[in-house]
Formats: structure tokens, C-alpha cells, sequence
């Protein structure tokens, strides 16, 4: 007979597993605090550091959990956020349209550029990653032209915005703004058609088009929602450093690496907490791994890097334990 | 006149080369349970794949009450009030049962700009409620419920859309006893007079489907062989019609001896492998054609794979009895002369992107090699090649011509050959006649046979009861993932007994 | 029965594309620069480290894998090289050859044996190499020791590309590791039914795309002169762009040739070459070749799709001449 549901949290899933992996991130955390002779969990680094440093990937981890979710894998996101986030500062500054210019532009551009990865990849056929690399390299090539002219004529290459434009990316606005784009998130992911059907195509595509969900649809809308969550990521996070300088040869892959080694930990956690949840507190978890490895005198650029390409190697590895096909 | 709900007109689906379904002349009356008997590969799930909209047929017309009937998707089908649970579909796993309920329709359920979950929980234990089904637990992802659970919340799919035709495939053997009883009470409160439903009813229980179906259609090799109402059936004569063949011409083998000699090339000791097979152990001896049947999913086409060492956590003892070697792998088959060809030869043997010449040479190539470095010369392999294409009369513009525009009978040519043009010991073959047209067949029936004379051991796996019986010298009849009974040409090679044994 | 003979599209197009940069280039920048000894030196200088690691990422593209390791491994490879030959210069280039190995293996087995995505997995790799990089050589790049200057000689370079190139062709054409590697990218399922190692050999594929990538690691060192943790930046993507416009299939098999890599990589110089002639910014370079790139990968999945369907058509042609012989007989 049917056996009585073990007790539901949020989403459905089992409520207990939940609670452990709360209570799972809570203890690193405390043990990281606690190597560090008490300097990590001080408010001044949470509101300083460990926050506002979580803020760029977890967002767009969130817009990748879009994207990505039927199955293109766009790297040229990191050159995305370069481009829309210095044309957003120009129109800003060059142009004086201030905030409003900041905040229109960059939604604008990142959205037109990730409809043209998704033309590669749909109508041109190619390969997910390779539009991925090919657009990267071109969003990439734009900024870089663009700075070389402009180093030409307005003396300095990389533009700067004016301290007074740079609300969005001071605490405590942009944890809020972060919250605030969670609870979207949620609501889209959980709550619409379309983040259903998006988890359904992702899940299972044949039950999906039998069903009449319209493959080619959803993708298109998820792209388009995914690039306006990337666009709020460029945004604050120019508001946050000021300047973002143009990346050539794909380095702006770096940009966005911690982003996805959230992403890839979110979904090797799907099935016990819903994955934009488990983006949060994966990219709290991040963040404070880092901020611990810093304190601890390792170096952003080095060894963190390392530390980062390992975790990333690992969830690939976690992400196939039960996978039975080909793997290329 | 009775009231034909759904009628199909000449109806065919042909895949590339392959007739699915040949010509399908059905007429459905209002409130009939219609059972469509057949054995894998007859054609019964593209037909039921047509009616329900997920394949459109290649000719022929469909009508629903009268009136024209070609559904562009399920979706649309769903529109006209055909609803179907399949078997390979499903349910979407990370999703919860209710949702995966109305998948596709949740826009109905918007409040504001959000869909309303306790909303559709509520349509969803409606519809359980209307239709008196069994309440399985609706929280959880769907992933992690029972199969019988998932396949109880398919039907409670398709019936919230409120069908008048419904298609089951394959829904019962998913079921426990308790959960089949609330299925035969909504079927006859289904196609009762009040609700006026008609039910399509694809099933390998024989039993069931004469107990449960108004009336019975065979399908054999993609054609309807005959419509009746169960009344005009009976079980044996069923059973004959499913699986008996009309043997014409004498393309199998003329004797009825069985005749091979005394050594012993395999010997198979307990073989188990979980789910598949249990505990089956035979001798092969030397030119013996050791045939193996059976309904296709009691077990036969497990039996390569768990001998060729392609199957996980396999048990018991395979021998390569003139050298006394445990085959644990593949290579070990693969270095005493043996070969395994799977029944599924576009997926499992052929590149089919590659030319004749490329597919040809790559079992081949480790016999081919000169001095220490491996060297492999490309005029000895295409002498190969050449010489495999003509043995085996492969009509083809050429050695470079790609496998993937080759007819069916020429593509198994081609599988057979670059094995067979080896000096192999024994043989697996899975369905080698599979898709493959009169001449080859014959062909590759005169193939087995000088093979036989030469002494070559081969093990036939067939799910064509006429071709295992044609061309054995035993058969080793598999029932339920296990053996059901070993007999030999000489005595028991008759069609009746045979069936009863498999059954 | 005759099949209606198919122009060879697919061979002939990448020696169209080269033709076509060079007369575009030619026009642009005057074919007596283009065609200058010192410009052709400098051309095969830069072409050279892109089709000894080019030999190495054909073996891991055709079985279907991706290694965009490349660029890190110039780095990290050649860095390590130059430190260990300050013990002594014999131990050059086997400290290269180790990372470049012990990258691949690692590479192959996450693959082979943990079924993870080879993209996925390379680009964590190259992002630790990278990061690697920056800690070693970033302060103070390391520089390769005097007595291998020889190595940069144009003509030690041909006549070791020419070598490599025979010894690599034997493997990729003459062996059956060969025939398998291609089999694999072909139908990686039909290879286990044959009984091959599929593993073993996708494990030998990373380990030579590692291997070859640090060989060239060492001339790129010796030729820039030091090692710094700029090196190799955008490199795995020009070797990319090498095969898939020399017209290596994306997901490699049997039409993968050894030849196209090194029309591919000649291209890809002659195009970079050219614009930086004409006075072209590193920018505008950039975006040409992301252009270029998508067009070619798109193009030939386009012809690869036309001949499939002609293949399938074909396929019912025949069944349909089969049944009619059959129902005359």
C-alpha cells in the first residue's frame, strides 16, 4: 500500500536532507572561521568581503541555471558582462545618461548577444560550446576595439565610473539587490510555465515534447530571462570595481569561472534542494572558502584558481557517477 | 451499423526503408476495448504512435467519428480527445507528481502571474476522485515513485484531459494485483454506455487481453493478419496467428537430423546476469547451429552481451574449451575466434558515416599488421576488403561508398562480412535476418550452412520462431529470463510444442 | 549499381579557403610582403608550435573529445622546462614531456574511466594550469638555458616538423590504434562490440594531444625567450581554429586527416599574418577570426547534413531497385 511521504520542505524535496545541507554548510563555515583564529566570520569581512564577493557569481550562476539548462553551454557569458557592463559606463559617463544609462544599456546588449549564441547554436547548428567560443571571441574582439580607438582619442583605455554612480555595488544595496533577484529567480524557476517546462526539458526531452512543450520556445525564452539576470550581474558588478578593462584570447573565461563552479554544485545537488537555493548557498560557500584561503595568505590568481579547478573537476566527475551512455 | 469511433485507411509508416506498418485497414467500434496482440517489431506501438499524434504515417488516412483525422502533435491529438499512457514515455523524474500531471497545460492554471500549485493539486485529486483510481502520494519527485505509482499517475494524466479515446500500452505488467482490479473496474466504467469511451489496449498478457478485450487484433511483420471479437478466439489459435510464419520456399535447411560433432567449443555454466538472465548453462559444440528463442523481452537478446562480457555484474563461468579459457571479456572472445554480432547492427556494429571499405577493415585490422611496430599496410587491408565485399556479393558503386546508403540487406552484408571473412570458431549472431530482404535472407541462410560444414559453432538468437526452427540443431527455448527447455531437431522441432514451451 | 558520383566538397574547400587568404591578403598587403623570406620565416615560426600541438589535439578531437588544455600546457610545460634546465639542458625537454603527459592522463582517465565531459574537464585544467602559471612565472618568467638555442633555427625546425610529421602520420594512418582512434569517434558503442580497449586508447589520445602540445612547448620558449604567465594566452583556440578550417569534423571519425591540420594552421597564420600587415588592431584580428570560425564550423556541418540525407535517400533508392529486381524475378 502506499507508504505515508516523508515530510516535505520546500519544493518538495525531502525536508531532511535539507536541513542537513544547511546544517553542513553552517559547521565548514564555523571551522573556516575557527582556523582563522576568529578573523573570518568579523562583520566588517562578512559585509566587506564574504558578501559582496558572492554577490557577481551567485547571480550568474543563476543566469547560467537558465541558459545552460537545455543544454548550451555558453562560455562567452564572461565576455558578455565585459561588454555590456563598460557600454552601460559609457553611455553613463561619455554620454551623461547616468544611472539610467548604467542600468538599461547593459540588459540590452547582454540580451542581443546571447540571442546570437542561441542563432549559432538553433538555426546554424553549430555546437553549443564551440558558439559559446566563437561569440566569446567576438564580444571579446568588440570591447577590444573599442578600447583601442578610445585609448586613442580620449587618452585612457578603460572607462571608470564616477564614484556616484557606483551605489548599486556597495553594501549593503547590492546583497539586497541579490536577495531581491533570488526571490525573482525563485519565483520563475518554481513558480511559471516556463521554469517548469524548462526543468522538464532538462529532466526528460522526449516526455517533454510529447507533452507539446515547444523545445525551441522555451529555449529561446530562457535564454532571454538567463542574459537579463547576467545583465543585473554586470551591473553590479562594475558598480562594485569601477572599471572592468577588456580581456582578449578568451581570458574572460576567468571572469566567470567561480560562477560556474557554483552552477555545477548547485546541480550536483538538485535533487535534494532546489537549484536556486543550492546556488545561493553554494556561492556563500565560495566565497567563504575563499575569503578563508586569502586570510590564510593564499593567493587570489594562484592557488585559489587551483583549489577552484579541482571542486570544478569533481562535480564534473559527481555529475556522471550514474550515467551509463557514451561520454565525449 | 455499429458506431465506429476511430477507422484507419491503408495506413502505412515506413522508416527510411523499413515498412513499419503495411497497409493497416482498422475499424474501432464506440465502447470497445480493443486489444492489439503481436510480438516486438509487428508494428503495434507505431500504430498506436500514429493514433496518439507522436508519429504522422507516411500514407493512408485515419478517421475520428466520422470525420478526417491527422494529429500534428500529442498536444493536438489531446484536442480531440485522444489521450494515451506509452510505455517508453513516462514521467519527467526531478518534477512532482502534479506537476508532471498537467506538463504543458500548467498556463491554465495562472493565478496572476504565477501558476497556482494548490490549484492544480486540487484538479489533480479531482481527477483521481472522478475516475475512483488508486491515490498515489502526490508529494516527492516523480522520480522516486514506485513504477506502479508512476504509471497509475500517467493514466491520472491522461485523464484529465478528458478523453474519449484512450490508449493503453503496456500498463498492466507495471501493476500489482490490487492496482490491476481498479484498472479493469475503470476500463468497464469507461466504455460503460454512460461515458461512451473507447479503450486501444497494447499487452503481452495473452490471458489478460482475452479476458478484458471486446475484441483482439494480430499484427504480424507490420500487416493486421486478422480482427475478430474474443468471442471468435481462442487461445492457442491466438497464439498461432501471432507467431507462426508462412515458411515458403525451402530457404532453411533440408534436413531434420541434428547433426554436429562430439567436441566442444563453449561451455556456459550458470550464467546470471540480474534482471536479464538466470542461471543458464548449455554446451555448443563443434558445428552446431544452437538455436535460442523466445518472446523478445523473456531474455534472448541478453544472452549475446552476457557472453560476448559486455554486461554488468555478470555471474557463472563461460569456457573456450580447446584451450581451456574463462572468457571474462571480450577480448578473451575476440582472441580464440570468436565473434558476437548484436541484433542491432546501425547502433551496435556499423559506422555509418564510413565507408564499406573502413567498416569492413576494423575487426580486421589487428590480423593485418606487419613486424614490430604494428605496420599497417592500406593495400593489404583493402585487399581484405575487396575480397570480404566479393565472398559476400555486396552490391555496392565501391569500396568508398558509405554504409549509411546501403539497403538493409546489403548494410548486414557488409556486418557480416568483415566478421565472417575471418577463421572463426564460433559465432553469436542476434536476429542476423532482421530487416533484410528475401534474397538475402536465403543468402545469408546458405552463408550458415557452409559455415556449418566447415565445422564453425554458431549460436543463433532469433525472434522468428520459422527461422530458429528452420536452421537449428537445438533449440534452447527461454521463458521469464530463464531456460524452458533445450530440444532437439530430431524429436520435438514442432511448431505447436514449441510455442507452448516459450508461452 | 552505380551511385552518383559526389564532388568532394568537403577535401577541397579548406584548400580553397587558403587559396582565397592568400590572394585576398596578396591584394591587401602586396604579394611581395606577403611572399617575402623574412615574412614566410616569420610565418612558419609562428605556424610551427600550432601544428606540433595540432598533431597532438587531432588524436583528442578524433574520438570526439576536446582539449583546450593547449595554451596553459605552452606555459606551464615550457616553464617547467626552462627551470629544470637550469640543472641541465638534457633535462629539458623530458620535464616538459612529463606535464604534458601527466595532464593528458589525467585528462583521458576523467573521461575514460569517469565518464566526464572532456570540455568540461580540460577547461578546469587549463583554468588550474593558468593559475599555476600566474604562482611560477608571472614574477619572474623563466628562461630556458643558452646551449638550446639551436632549436630556433628554421631549418632544425622543418626537418623536425617533417620528422614528426612522418612519425605521426604512421601512428594516426598506419597502426590499427589508428583505424580504432577514428572507429571510436565514429561509433564509440560499435568499438566495444569489437572487443577494443576503448578506454586505453582514449587515455593514449590525451597523453599524445599532452605530450605533443609540451614538445612545442620547449621551441616556443627557446624561440620567445623566457616564459612568463602571458604565454600561450588565445593559443588552444588558434590550434582549434586550425582543424575545424583545415575541415577535421567537430566530432572527428574517419574523415579526420592529419594533413588538414596543417592547411588549417597555415591559414589561420596567413589570416592573422595578413591583418596584422595591413595595420589591423589585435582587435579587429580577434573578431575576423571568430567570424571565420563560426562560418567554417557551420558551413561544413551544413555540407556534412546535404551528404547524410543524399546517403539516406540513396539507402531507399536502393531497397526500392532491390524489391523491384526481386518482384521481376
Amino acid at each position: 500500500m502506499t507508504k505515508t511521504a516523508a515530510k516535505q520542505g520546500f519544493t518538495s524535496k525531502p525536508l531532511f536532507k535539507q536541513i542537513l545541507l544547511l546544517v553542513l554548510l553552517i559547521v565548514l563555515i564555523v571551522i573556516m572561521h575557527l582556523i582563522t583564529g576568529g578573523k573570518m566570520l568579523s562583520m566588517k569581512n562578512i559585509t566587506k568581503n564574504i558578501l559582496p564577493q558572492a554577490v557577481f557569481p551567485t547571480v550568474v550562476a543563476w543566469g547560467m541555471m537558465f541558459i545552460f539548462g537545455t543544454g548550451l553551454v555558453d562560455l562567452s557569458i564572461g565576455a558578455q558582462v565585459i561588454l555590456g557592463a563598460n557600454i552601460g559606463a559609457i553611455l553613463a559617463m561619455d554620454a551623461g545618461l547616468g544611472y539610467v544609462g548604467l542600468i538599461i544599456a547593459p540588459f540590452i546588449v547582454i540580451v542581443i548577444c546571447e540571442l546570437m549564441v542561441v542563432f549559432c547554436s538553433e538555426f546554424l547548428k553549430i555546437p553549443g560550446w564551440i558558439a559559446g567560443l566563437g561569440c566569446g571571441l567576438i564580444f571579446e574582439a568588440i570591447m577590444v576595439m573599442w578600447t583601442q580607438a578610445r585609448s586613442k582619442t580620449a587618452g585612457s583605455a578603460v572607462i571608470t565610473l564616477g564614484d556616484d554612480l557606483r551605489v548599486l555595488g556597495r553594501w549593503p544595496v547590492n546583497v539586497i539587490i541579490m536577495v531581491v533577484i533570488f526571490v525573482i529567480v525563485y519565483l520563475i524557476y518554481n513558480r511559471t510555465s516556463i521554469g517548469i517546462n524548462l526543468k522538464a526539458i532538462g529532466g526528460d526531452p522526449g516526455v517533454s515534447s510529447a507533452v507539446g512543450i515547444n523545445r525551441r520556445k522555451a529555449l529561446i525564452i530562457a535564454a532571454i530571462i538567463g542574459a537579463v539576470i547576467v545583465g543585473a550581474a554586470a551591473i553590479l558588478n562594475i558598480s562594485k570595481a569601477g572599471s572592468i578593462s577588456a580581456s582578449s584570447g578568451l581570458a574572460s573565461l576567468s571572469t566567470i569561472f567561480k560562477a560556474l563552479a557554483v552552477t555545477l554544485i548547485a546541480m550536483s545537488l538538485n535533487s535534494w534542494i532546489s537549484e536556486p537555493v543550492g546556488a545561493l548557498g553554494a556561492g556563500i560557500f565560495v566565497s567563504s572558502l575563499f575569503n578563508f584561503l586569502t586570510i590564510m595568505g593564499v593567493q587570489a590568481g594562484t592557488l585559489q584558481e587551483v583549489i577552484l579547478g579541482a571542486v570544478v573537476i569533481i562535480c564534473g566527475v559527481l555529475a556522471r557517477l550514474n550515467y551509463k551512455g557514451v561520454a565525449k | 451499423m455499429a458506431d465506429i469511433v476511430l477507422k484507419t485507411e491503408h495506413l502505412c509508416k515506413f522508416f527510411g526503408a523499413t515498412k513499419a506498418n503495411n497497409d493497416l485497414n482498422l475499424e474501432i467500434p464506440r465502447g470497445a476495448v480493443l486489444g492489439l496482440a503481436g510480438e516486438n517489431g509487428s508494428g503495434k506501438s507505431t500504430l498506436a504512435s500514429m493514433i496518439c499524434g507522436i508519429q504522422k504515417p507516411t500514407s493512408g488516412k485515419m478517421y475520428l467519428n466520422g470525420q478526417e483525422y491527422a494529429p500534428a502533435n500529442p498536444v493536438d491529438a489531446n484536442e480531440h480527445h485522444v489521450a494515451m499512457v506509452l510505455q517508453e514515455l513516462g514521467v519527467v523524474g526531478p518534477l512532482d507528481p502534479v506537476t508532471n500531471m498537467f506538463l504543458g497545460r500548467t498556463g491554465k492554471f495562472k493565478s496572476g502571474p504565477l501558476v497556482s500549485l494548490s490549484g492544480m493539486k486540487k484538479e489533480a485529486e479531482a481527477t483521481f476522485e472522478k475516475w475512483n483510481l488508486t491515490k498515489v502520494p502526490l508529494t516527492g519527485v516523480a522520480g522516486n515513485m514506485s513504477i506502479e505509482n508512476r504509471k497509475v499517475l500517467e493514466l491520472a494524466r491522461a485523464l484529465s484531459i478528458d478523453p474519449k479515446f484512450l490508449i493503453l500500452d503496456e500498463i498492466s505488467q507495471a501493476l500489482s494485483h490490487d492496482n490491476r482490479k481498479m484498472l479493469y473496474k475503470f476500463i468497464e466504467h469507461f466504455t460503460s454506455q454512460e461515458v461512451g469511451g473507447t479503450i486501444l489496449m497494447v499487452t503481452h498478457d495473452l490471458e489478460e487481453m482475452m479476458e478484458i478485450c471486446t475484441h483482439i487484433s494480430v499484427l504480424r511483420d507490420g500487416q493486421i493478419i486478422d480482427t475478430r471479437p474474443t468471442s471468435e478466439y481462442t487461445m492457442d489459435e491466438l497464439k498461432r496467428l501471432m507467431i507462426g510464419r508462412e515458411v515458403s520456399g525451402d530457404y532453411y535447411r533440408a534436413d531434420q537430423e541434428e547433426n554436429y560433432q562430439q567436441d566442444v567449443v563453449l561451455k556456459v555454466e550458470h550464467l546470471t546476469v540480474p534482471g536479464e538472465l538466470n542461471d543458464i548453462s548449455f554446451d555448443l559444440h563443434k558445428g552446431e547451429i544452437l538455436g535460442v528463442c523466445g518472446l523478445s523481452d523473456g531474455g534472448i537478446h541478453s544472452v549475446g552481451p552476457a557472453l560476448f562480457g559486455l554486461s554488468e555484474h555478470r555471474k557463472g563461468n563461460i569456457v573456450y574449451v580447446p584451450a581451456n579459457r574463462q572468457l571474462k571479456g571480450p577480448k578473451d572472445m575476440i582472441q580464440t575466434n570468436g565473434a558476437y554480432l548484436s541484433k542491432d547492427r546501425d547502433a551496435d556494429g556499423l559506422m555509418l558515416d564510413a565507408s564499406i571499405g573502413q567498416n569492413i577493415s576494423v575487426p580486421n585490422v589487428r590480423l593485418l599488421t606487419q613486424g614490430p611496430f604494428k605496420f599497417l599496410s592500406p593495400a593489404r587491408v583493402n585487399k581484405l576488403a575487396n575480397k570480404a565485399s566479393v565472398d559476400f556479393e555486396i552490391k555496392s558503386s565501391g569500396l568508398g561508398q558509405v554504409v549509411k546508403s546501403l539497403s538493409g540487406g546489403n548494410k548486414q552484408k557488409v556486418n557480416l562480412s568483415r566478421w565472417l571473412v575471418q577463421d572463426l570458431e564460433y559465432v553469436i549472431l542476434d536476429c542476423p535476418t532482421r530487416g533484410v530482404d528475401i534474397g538475402v535472407k536465403a543468402y545469408i541462410y546458405g552463408v550458415m550452412k557452409q559455415m556449418k560444414e566447415k565445422g564453425i559453432a554458431i549460436i543463433l538468437i532469433s525472434d522468428e520462431l520459422p527461422e530458429a526452427m528452420g536452421m537449428s540443431d537445438r533449440l534452447l527455448v527461454m521463458k521469464d529470463h530463464e531456460m524452458a527447455g533445450m530440444l532437439s531437431r530430431t524429436t520435438d522441432f514442432i511448431e505447436d510444442k514449441i510455442i507452448e514451451v516459450m508461452l | 549499381m552505380k551511385t552518383k558520383k559526389n564532388f568532394p566538397w568537403l577535401t577541397v574547400i579548406p584548400f580553397l579557403i587558403l587559396a582565397f587568404m592568400l590572394i585576398i591578403f596578396g591584394i591587401i598587403d602586396g604579394f611581395d610582403k606577403i611572399l617575402s623570406v623574412s615574412n614566410l620565416e616569420s610565418m612558419f615560426n609562428q605556424g610551427f608550435a600550432i601544428i606540433v600541438a595540432g598533431f597532438g589535439m587531432v588524436f583528442a578531437t578524433t574520438m570526439g573529445g576536446t582539449d583546450i588544455t593547449h595554451g596553459a600546457l605552452l606555459g606551464l610545460a615550457g616553464g617547467f622546462a626552462c627551470v629544470a634546465g637550469g640543472a641541465s639542458a638534457w633535462l629539458v625537454f623530458p620535464a616538459a614531456l612529463i606535464i604534458g603527459i601527466a595532464s593528458g592522463a589525467l585528462l583521458g582517465t576523467l573521461n575514460a574511466k569517469f565518464r566526464a565531459n572532456t570540455f568540461m574537464m580540460s577547461l578546469a585544467i587549463m583554468i588550474a594550469f593558468k593559475a599555476l602559471n600566474n604562482l611560477f612565472f608571472a614574477a619572474s618568467p623563466a628562461v630556458p638555458p643558452a646551449s638550446l638555442s639551436f632549436i630556433n633555427n628554421t631549418v632544425f625546425k622543418i626537418i623536425v616538423l617533417i620528422v614528426l610529421f612522418l612519425l605521426v602520420l604512421f601512428v594516426y594512418n598506419y597502426t590499427p590504434y589508428g583505424v580504432y582512434l577514428k572507429g571510436i569517434g565514429e561509433n564509440e558503442v560499435a568499438m566495444r562490440h569489437v572487443g577494443i580497449n576503448v578506454a586505453k586508447i582514449k587515455i593514449i589520445a590525451f597523453i599524445i594531444s599532452g605530450g605533443l602540445c609540451a614538445f612545442a612547448a620547449v621551441f616556443n620558449a627557446v624561440r620567445i625567450g623566457a616564459v612568463d604567465n602571458k604565454v600561450g594566452v588565445s593559443f588552444e583556440m588558434n590550434v582549434m581554429m586550425a582543424m575545424f578550417i583545415g575541415g577535421i569534423p567537430v566530432n572527428g571519425g574517419m574523415k579526420s586527416q592529419l594533413y588538414k591540420i596543417i592547411i588549417g594552421a597555415f591559414t589561420i597564420i596567413i589570416l592573422t599574418n595578413g591583418l596584422t600587415l595591413a595595420g589591423a588592431d589585435s582587435g579587429l584580428t580577434q573578431l575576423i577570426k571568430g567570424i571565420v570560425l563560426l562560418a567554417s564550423v557551420a558551413f561544413t556541418l551544413f555540407l556534412n547534413r546535404k551528404i547524410s540525407s543524399s546517403h539516406e535517400q540513396a539507402a531507399v533508392n536502393q531497397k526500392k531497385l532491390d524489391d523491384g529486381t526481386a518482384q521481376a524475378a
